[in-house]
């Protein structure tokens, strides 16, 4: 399947997931598609603990534009309590 | 300052196994009509993630609200895709351990919030005695700060629960 980003509709597609640095800050995990309405939207994998997807003003295949929505899915470990058994 | 612990608040796993009378109901993590809410730069130890605290009545300390979030939190009945229940459980979890989850995973949309780093829940029917009211059950820290703008706030919850505790080590 092409993944072509001028077209309204591409899924984000994480198998080409690629290292994005903006000057003057950390490097980022970004996988890139467009919306139905043809807007520039990305998938930033942070940390490892949580995905932020992005859309931007700007049509897909040109300039990004300015976001103006972000979504976040965060995955937070178990909180673990263990009871201390003295001499056992 | 980030905070950077997760916990139980002891006060309130203290009344619950003496069996003190609660006014609101006594604590079923069950229900609900708990709170979720959310918390920005807190700092360890102190207010509201001071998990050895006499007095386990949730407070707007360092609280995160927005559009979409309201103040105070959401009840746990709303919190899911569509504005549907989390249903919440406590059951029997991995060998050995009581594990309180929610069925379905926090998904909240057109939110807009700034500097998310972590949540309590919270037994906002209880009113009474005044060290137990909105008693604080789990804080959940996210490691991390994160924003939303016109978005979904989502927590997808481990595939062991929000916490569990191992009463057989």
């Amino acid at each position: 399947m092409s993944h072509d980003l001028t077209q309204p509709g591409t899924p984000i597609d994480v198998e080409k997931m690629r290292t994005l640095q903006v000057k003057g800050s950390a490097p980022r995990r970004v996988a890139e598609g467009s919306d139905a309405d043809g807007r520039f939207k990305k998938t930033v994998v942070d940390d490892g603990n949580a995905i932020i997807t992005e859309r931007t003003t700007g049509k897909a295949g040109t300039a990004p534009g300015v976001s103006d929505r972000q979504d976040v899915e965060i995955f937070p470990k178990t909180v673990h309590q263990s009871m201390s058994l003295n001499g056992s | 300052m980030a905070f950077t612990k997760s916990g139980l608040y002891t006060h309130t796993f203290r009344e619950i196994l003496r069996a003190t009378t609660l006014t609101g109901g006594q604590i079923d993590l069950r229900l609900a009509t708990y709170k979720i809410a959310l918390l920005g730069a807190a700092t360890d130890a102190s207010s509201p993630v001071a998990f050895d605290t006499a007095t386990v009545s949730w407070v707007n300390t360092n609280e995160v609200s927005g559009t979409g979030w309201a103040a105070g939190g959401l009840a746990l009945s709303a919190v899911a895709t569509g504005s549907s229940s989390a249903v919440p459980t406590c059951d029997v979890g991995t060998a050995g351990s009581l594990r309180y989850d929610h069925t379905n995973d926090l998904s909240v949309a057109g939110t807009t919030l700034a500097s998310v780093q972590g949540c309590i829940i919270y037994a906002d029917p209880v009113t009474s005695p005044a060290d137990m009211a909105d008693a604080m059950i789990v804080c959940v820290c996210f490691g991390a700060s994160y924003s939303t703008t016109s978005g979904i706030f989502a927590v997808t919850w481990s595939g062991t629960g929000i916490f569990e505790l191992d009463l057989t080590p």
